[in-house]
């Protein structure tokens, strides 16, 4: 079996440390199954900010369902 | 003074309160990684016998990881709390290793003194004894004083199940969930249930700990409280200074409480220094405990073809378009095609390429092995490849200075420390470890080739060692002189990033 995954980086703003990553986190973690996602990662580069996750390629991630939970764990946005 | 209750007795309880605080919230900080419990052989998600999670996850395999369901955990119930499954275990190893030293004592000097004959039992007449006892508790009333001589026997009873069953038994599964130990004795382990039955059996001893020492506390107070607070405190029979004595114990408690929230903090305010820490006093205890157990999963008959799972977690899922072109290109062909693994030395810069079939012309080495990652999951599967001793002669003898190998992936690391962008996963092994006849490059698992989100088309195998060690994915095997020239230094991805140990053994 050849799982095949894709992912998808959005831009994000607001995060400003490794805690503030794990409170997003946990709140993605949540949606994860529903939205087909089974991996995520925050970056923090300077001003870029990025999450990145791997999904099913059958499934595209709900943008919607990803900003209300980075807004549930603070004052995070999904830029893009 | 009392001679029932002499100085090093009172010394051993109140040195076992601080450690067995360290150690349930430490443990509870490793199981909120992985908040499930299983019986099986697989540890298929809808299949736990209790979990602590709402979370509902997939089916299948290989579309999500298992880092996805661990939990944080707040610094007043955690050690340290906050998703530090790797530190936690740094502190579940110390407090276990000074808990199993202050017990040892402890027993000894119960025989050494005599004053075992409180505690065992020496006549069948305990039983009943017991039970009128367990009847007068029942009943909400207090047994007299004549009973606690200096205990009664249910007391004896709970105190020898405590000490000879319970307490051994936590430290026969604790240990029981250690790579090394079960590739050194399989037949051990498979005895308890394999590694989730040894996990759950765990599971079930610090909740009848945790019981037994809310009784044991509560019934202190309750029972007969005056003589009980003399004696701990002072040793002494005078109730009179029965004052004296709450008061100190209730400074000792909110001391020592204070004392598990100040680790907490201190290993969450930095948390690279904690591990410094940590590590000079877990390494050692690991290297010696564990490093002379040498795998040999390769020749034992105990877990064989019949014991395979039928479900394998996997912790970081295949590399995308982001992270290796070259890897999803080879994976689109037929049979790996354009994939290659580098062998090679950083001391000396010399290198060979390798293609998948050059792998397949090597000695050949195959065995059935449990799989465990340090969050608690397990699989069973039959793993065949090339072993590391057969494969780095390729490029000819080991070079003078080289003291590790690192192994790296196609893949990228689920997270950095700091949240960098994301840097190729990769692991380091040293000698002793890269020597075993059960490290291996695999390119099977249970006769078909390896499948992609284990690590296709091939991976590191290191049956002594906890999963964050076998690189899956792998792109390159380089001897080393130093891992601290590398990534964060701390000798690999998990390491670097959730301040594992280097040595996996437990």
């Amino acid at each position: 079996m050849n799982t095949q995954l894709a992912s998808k980086t959005y831009r994000i703003a607001g995060v400003r440390d490794d805690l503030e990553v794990k409170a997003i986190m946990q709140q993605l973690y949540d949606i994860f199954t529903a939205q087909g996602i089974g991996q995520a990662a925050v970056e923090l580069a300077g001003a870029e900010q990025r999450l990145v996750v791997k999904h099913r390629p059958d499934q595209e991630p709900d943008r919607q369902a990803i900003a209300d939970a980075m807004a549930r764990a603070g004052n995070f946005k999904l830029l893009d | 003074m009392n001679p029932d209750f002499p100085i090093w007795l009172r010394a051993s309880h109140l040195i076992n309160f601080v450690l067995i605080g360290m150690l349930l919230r430490s443990g509870w900080e490793i199981l909120a990684s992985l908040p499930r419990l299983w019986w099986r052989k697989d540890c298929a998600p809808g299949t736990e016998w209790l979990k602590f999670t709402r979370r509902e996850l997939p089916k299948e395999e290989g579309v999500y990881t298992s880092l996805m369901d661990e939990k944080s955990l707040h610094p007043i119930v955690g050690l340290p709390g906050r998703e530090n499954v790797g530190l936690g275990r740094h502190w579940h190893g110390i407090s276990a290793s000074l808990w199993l030293l202050n017990g040892i004592v402890y027993v000894a000097l119960l025989f050494a003194t005599g004053l075992w004959r409180r505690i065992i039992p020496t006549s069948w007449d305990i039983f009943p004894e017991a039970w009128e006892s367990l009847l007068v508790y029942l009943r909400l009333e207090t047994p007299g004083i004549e009973h606690f001589t200096p205990y009664d026997a249910l007391q004896m009873l709970g105190y020898t199940f405590v000490i000879f069953l319970l307490a051994p038994a936590m430290i026969v599964t604790g240990t029981a969930m250690s790579p090394a130990v079960r590739s050194r004795f399989p037949r051990f382990v498979k005895m308890l249930g394999g590694h989730q039955g040894a996990r759950s059996i765990h599971f079930i001893c610090m909740v009848l700990m945790t019981g037994f020492i809310i009784m044991h506390v509560g019934l202190v107070f309750l029972v007969h409280r005056e003589h009980n607070l003399v004696h701990m405190v002072f040793g002494d029979v005078d109730t009179a200074r029965a004052g004296q004595a709450l008061f100190t114990i209730v400074i000792s408690i909110i001391a020592v409480m204070f004392f598990w929230l100040f680790l907490s903090y201190w290993t969450l305010s930095d948390r690279v220094r904690a591990h410094q820490a940590l590590v000079t006093v877990t390494e050692p205890i690991r290297k010696v405990a564990f490093g002379w157990m040498k795998p040999r999963m390769s020749r034992q008959q105990v877990y064989t073809d019949d014991d395979i799972s039928e479900f394998h977690w996997t912790n970081g899922l295949p590399p995308t378009e982001e992270e290796s072109t070259e890897w999803l290109a080879a994976r689109d062909t037929e049979d790996w095609e354009g994939w290659t693994v580098t062998v090679g030395n950083d001391v000396t810069g010399a290198e060979k390429v390798l293609t998948l079939d050059d792998l397949r012309e090597l000695p050949q080495s195959s065995y059935v092995a449990v799989h465990t990652c340090m969050q608690g999951w397990s699989a069973t599967s039959r793993w065949t490849g090339v072993k590391l001793k057969d494969l780095m002669p390729v490029i000819g003898e080991r070079p003078e200075g080289a003291r590790y190998l690192l192994v790296d992936s196609y893949g990228l690391a689920q997270k950095m420390y700091d949240n960098r962008p994301r840097e190729p996963f990769y692991a380091v092994i040293d000698l002793a470890t890269y020597d075993e006849d059960d490290t291996i490059l695999a390119y099977e698992r249970n006769g078909e080739p390896l499948e992609a989100h284990l690590g296709a088309p091939a991976r590191l195998r290191v049956e002594s060692n906890h999963g964050y060690k076998m690189v899956k994915w792998v792109r390159s095997i380089r001897w080393i002189k130093d891992y601290a020239d590398y990534g964060d230094g701390r000798g690999g991805t998990r390491e670097d990033s959730a301040l594992q140990a280097f040595n996996g053994r437990i």
